[in-house]
């Protein structure tokens, strides 16, 4: 080995980044002889935003040997197919962005090309008849998907919508359990060593101090270690992306229990609800530039559709992210690394992938550059491609109802951004690189729920005579609608799996 | 919508078959034009071509059936290439297709051997893989499907001769109803917004069409000559310009993998076939006086300019020190088909085409060049030289992180997986300075037992295996039985 191995490693902030860090170590690097510890401090309120996941959520779960239904139970949770947008591309407009496919491709052309054909030809089915996580969705009903990639039921996946803070309570017992030792303490002082400005130590108000090899700066929004202390710099989006504040306030669920996320678009940004077993999660995400705080707290509150359960929390935000997320002997997980708005759940999948990387590239005490080169790298290219997809939701309107919209819809988008849409735009295609979170579906349901219709199609879709695709299709049709009818209830399958808290059932 | 096809070789005519299979009948008719030379189609890399895997994808596109093509292009399996007289570290090394070793737990195997060789153990890589013990013992078999048998960790490809290989393809395309003309190629004939008009051939007839596919190898003649797509050159770091084939017949049974074995000025590569073995030399005329066919490494910088695509050699000349020939224009057909354009005019797709192709195939050289930067051939000048010069970033930053940690970053048109980059790294005797710290919270004993216990289930499995000589004698009685 070039380096001793670390032997400490300090976690410093406790919410779902912190937790999911500590928990994955302790599992990751069980047998090691490296001591992890979690520095929190309750006198700093958690954000807690990100109550709704991706599906790759499951892996990590899994990964900790994790019950579904005890860890749904204990976090009030519920299942998620997708996100429902509203009012994006028009006012009017709902369109479900779900967790799988469209339709199956035929003679080796995908579905949606096919679908453009048909609609070029007059057709007027919409593309979401050929999605069994929509058509469940809509019905508010929900079976695991199958194994077995023959069936239908194999051609989507799920995700959670969960309290984050019973998330991390629940992250925090596995890690305890585990060895992770739990420090209360708020932190007054960083030290770095003189030599090469790498963290030393850190003072907690009691005047304790502590000592690591290696930090993971989970503070959120305010990067204790990696920017009140190094400075790694942060890179702005927020002309791109102009919300810069949220509000968030939960109320009693009156509603149905949908299997799925909703975001509305508003005036001047947009509106979450994230229906849990107890409770549903409201946000509103602004801009500040467009509208004033008093005004969007009021528009929310004005929505809610049961009695508020909490006071309103307003948080401010800057988008983009942390030039170097990997600094010296520090490494930024969570907020601290950067921001980016809820719109499509990314909050915690961005966490798990920082925390898959740092395993991956593990350092020990040579200190070796590349490996913060190396994560620096792959974590910049999964955020920059996070922040396109996002933007696309913005730009990719007709809305010129408000000064916001109109922003929105004129502004100049990153090159990366505008080569991707005009491929689209051009005849339906999807640009797929290597990395990158969101895949072929995800890209064809906001474009074409957000009304970016292709001029053409692929022509090869012509190979397969119209008689026999218009057979296809009504049979893909017909399978997902009656699949999705066949399905139980959202709650009901909650309970049949033991998954619902009684209390709150 | 008329597609005309520019070359008689294997390009033109896989090009011919998948596009005539592909495209909706009869808005699309598709001819081709003969160029009249020899087929350098695929750069003058004869006389035959160790394939890939990939290739089996291709012929399942293409709805070429194997077994027929054993019968009667005299093909053969490969179960990978061995290399000798490259590295100091190993003067003979197997590049095998399919898995090396086995992970345990999270841990990759390569990470295991470098946890056994801080301790002082000997790791070969290549026993720890069915390919390279079944190609040792000259055996083969096609790999099982069942996940849980170690015969489904390998892989296989075809060693081609050429020749008959196009001729099974222009078969292909004939039946699908591709129109070839039979006299050659004379003058492109461009119209008034510069773009490809009609072919002119020698009987000073014209064959007019709207869409182009250059096949006619590294002159490029519509591409380059026509419509001046630019070259970029990879001499400065792939020196090799001199490439002579030959083939000889042999009554002793092929082996079931290629030979690739360096030399004073560049390398020579044999591939055995049924009957026979094509041999290739590729050289630099400036370190040694070797006769051959001259050619230059590099690739076309617009491979889609205008109403014209450019594939095979015109598109890229790639040594087939990897045996990508057939890989990249697979590759090429199989985006073409994704990007087909409604109109020729198509900026977009072409866009497209054009960056994702040219990503690929920069990646491509810089696996191409690690083999001439490791080499251990100390005391030659061509050699010595090579191992001394800069390499492009993104390979530089692969030997960096490799020997830091034994990762290998993985691009954007990395078309080779990491485990395939930690192969040739290791064959090159490059050990990264760390392993992985989990393979620290494993017992040693117990990689040692897995090692050992992947070892002998592979040994095991693999004798029971048939020889080569006897699974192509099944594979021609299944055609004709068929």
């Amino acid at each position: 080995m070039a380096g001793e191995a670390i032997e400490r490693i300090l976690v410093v902030g406790g919410g779902s980044a912190g937790w999911m860090t500590a928990a994955a170590l302790a599992n990751r690097l069980a047998g090691l002889p490296i001591a992890i510890e979690v520095v929190e401090s309750a006198e700093i309120g958690t954000v807690g935003v990100g109550e709704a996941t991706l599906p790759h959520i499951r892996f990590f779960n899994s990964a900790l040997g994790f019950d579904e239904a005890e860890f749904m139970r204990r976090t009030r949770a519920t299942f998620k197919l997708g996100i429902e947008f509203r009012n994006w591309g028009r006012i009017g407009d709902s369109y479900i962005h779900p967790f799988g496919a469209f339709g199956t491709e035929l003679g080796g052309i995908p579905f949606h090309q096919h679908w453009l054909r048909m609609r070029a030809s007059g057709a007027t089915v919409p593309l979401e008849h050929f999605s069994l996580p929509i058509q469940a969705a809509r019905r508010n009903r929900f079976a695991h998907p199958a194994d077995d990639p023959a069936s239908l039921h194999s051609t989507y996946s799920y995700a959670y919508q969960f309290d984050a803070g019973l998330y991390g309570r629940f992250l925090r017992d596995h890690a305890e359990a585990r060895g992770v030792k739990r420090t209360e303490g708020r932190i007054v002082d960083v030290a770095l060593r003189p030599e090469d400005g790498f963290v030393s130590s850190l003072t907690l108000a009691n005047g304790r101090r502590l000592e690591a090899d290696l930090f993971i700066d989970c503070s959120g929004f305010r990067g204790v270690l990696i920017e009140q202390a190094l400075k790694a710099g942060y890179e702005e989006w927020t002309h791109w992306l102009p919300c810069d504040r949220a509000i968030a306030m939960p109320c009693a669920g009156t509603g149905a229990l949908t299997p799925y996320t909703r975001a509305t678009a508003r005036e001047s940004g947009w509106m979450w609800r994230i229906p849990l077993q107890h409770r549903v999660g409201n946000g509103h995400v602004y801009s500040s530039a467009f509208i004033a705080d008093d005004e969007a707290e009021s528009a929310l509150v004005a929505q809610l559709e049961g009695a508020p359960l909490a006071e309103p929390n307003r948080l401010r935000f800057t988008t983009g992210k942390r030039r170097r997320q990997w600094a010296k002997n520090c490494v930024a997980i969570g907020l601290s690394a950067g921001f980016l708005e809820p719109l499509e759940s990314t909050s915690i999948h961005l966490i798990q992938l920082a925390i898959g990387h740092l395993i991956d590239l593990l350092p020990d005490r040579g200190w070796d550059p590349l490996d913060a080169e190396e994560f620096n790298r792959v974590m910049a290219l999964e955020y920059e491609r996070v922040r396109d997809f996002l933007i696309l939701h913005y730009c990719a309107t007709e809305r010129e109802d408000t000064a916001f919209w109109n922003h929105c819809r004129t502004m100049e988008l990153p090159d990366s951004l505008s080569y991707k849409m005009e491929l689209f735009r051009e005849r339906g295609y999807v640009v797929n690189y290597r990395e990158g979170m969101f895949l072929e579906p995800s890209w064809i349901a906001v474009y074409l729920g957000q009304n970016v219709v292709p001029r053409g199609f692929d022509p090869l879709s012509e190979a397969v005579p119209a008689p026999r695709l218009q057979a296809e299709m009504s049979r893909m049709g017909e399978a997902c609608r009656a699949a999705a009818e066949r399905m139980p209830p959202h709650r009901d399958f909650l309970r049949s799996i033991g998954a619902a808290e009684e209390a709150a059932a | 919508m008329k597609l005309v096809i520019l070359g008689e070789g294997i390009a033109g005519w896989a090009a011919a078959a998948m596009l005539a299979g592909a495209l909706p009948e009869p808005r699309y008719t598709v001819s081709l034009v003969p160029t009249g030379g020899p087929d350098d189609s695929l750069g003058p890399f004869g006389p035959a071509e160790a394939a890939l895997p990939s290739i089996r994808e291709l012929h399942v596109r293409l709805g070429l059936d194997e077994d027929g093509l054993i019968r009667q292009s005299n093909a053969g399996y490969a179960l990978g290439a061995a290399f000798s007289g490259w590295s100091s570290a190993e003067p003979a090394f197997f590049l095998p297709f399919g898995d090396i070793g086995a992970p345990l737990g999270t841990v990759p195997f390569h990470q295991l051997a470098g946890r056994l060789r801080a301790a002082g153990d000997h790791v070969r890589f290549g026993n720890f893989s069915v390919a390279t013990i079944a190609a040792q013992m000259g055996r083969f078999a096609r790999p099982s499907d069942d996940p849980s048998s170690v015969l489904s960790t390998y892989s296989y490809g075809l060693h081609l001769p050429l020749g008959p290989y196009a001729r099974a393809l222009r078969d292909l395309a004939l039946a699908r109803g591709v129109r070839i003309v039979e006299t050659p190629f004379v003058a492109a004939e461009l119209g008034e917004q510069g773009a490809l008009a009609g072919l002119r051939l020698a009987s000073a007839e014209s064959v007019t069409g709207e869409f182009f596919i250059d096949a006619s190898g590294p002159s490029a003649l519509l591409s380059e000559g026509a419509l001046a797509s630019g070259f970029e050159s990879w001499r400065a770091w792939l020196p090799c310009d001199r490439a002579a084939a030959s083939g000889s017949a042999t009554p002793v049974p092929p082996a079931p993998y290629s030979h690739v074995e360096a030399g004073a000025a560049g390398w020579r590569r044999v591939v055995p076939y049924q009957g026979g073995v094509g041999e290739l030399i590729v050289s630099c005329s400036a370190a040694a006086d070797e006769r051959g066919t001259a050619f230059e490494a590099g690739r076309r910088k617009r491979p889609w300019i205008r109403n014209c695509v450019a594939i095979g050699a015109a598109a890229a000349t790639v040594e087939p020190l990897q045996s990508t020939s057939l890989d990249l224009l697979h590759r090429a057909l199989a985006r073409l088909l994704r990007l087909f354009p409604a109109a020729p005019d198509a900026t977009s797709e072409a866009a497209e085409y054009n960056r994702s192709t040219n990503e690929e195939l920069d990646r491509l050289r810089d696996r191409l060049i690690l083999p001439y930067k490791l080499n251990g051939r100390r005391g030659e000048p061509f050699w010595d030289q090579l191992r001394y010069m800069a390499v492009p970033d993104p390979l530089a930053h692969k030997i960096a992180l490799y020997q830091s940690r034994g990762r290998v970053p993985l691009l954007d048109g990395d078309m080779f997986e990491e485990s395939e980059w930690a192969a040739l790294f290791d064959s090159f005797g490059l050990r990264p300075r760390r392993y992985d710290a989990r393979a620290d919270a494993l017992p040693i004993d117990r990689i040692r037992h897995h090692l050992a216990s992947i070892r002998s289930i592979m040994l095991e499995a693999a004798a029971k295996l048939p020889s080569h000589r006897d699974y192509l004698a099944r594979s021609r009685a299944r055609e004709s039985a068929a």
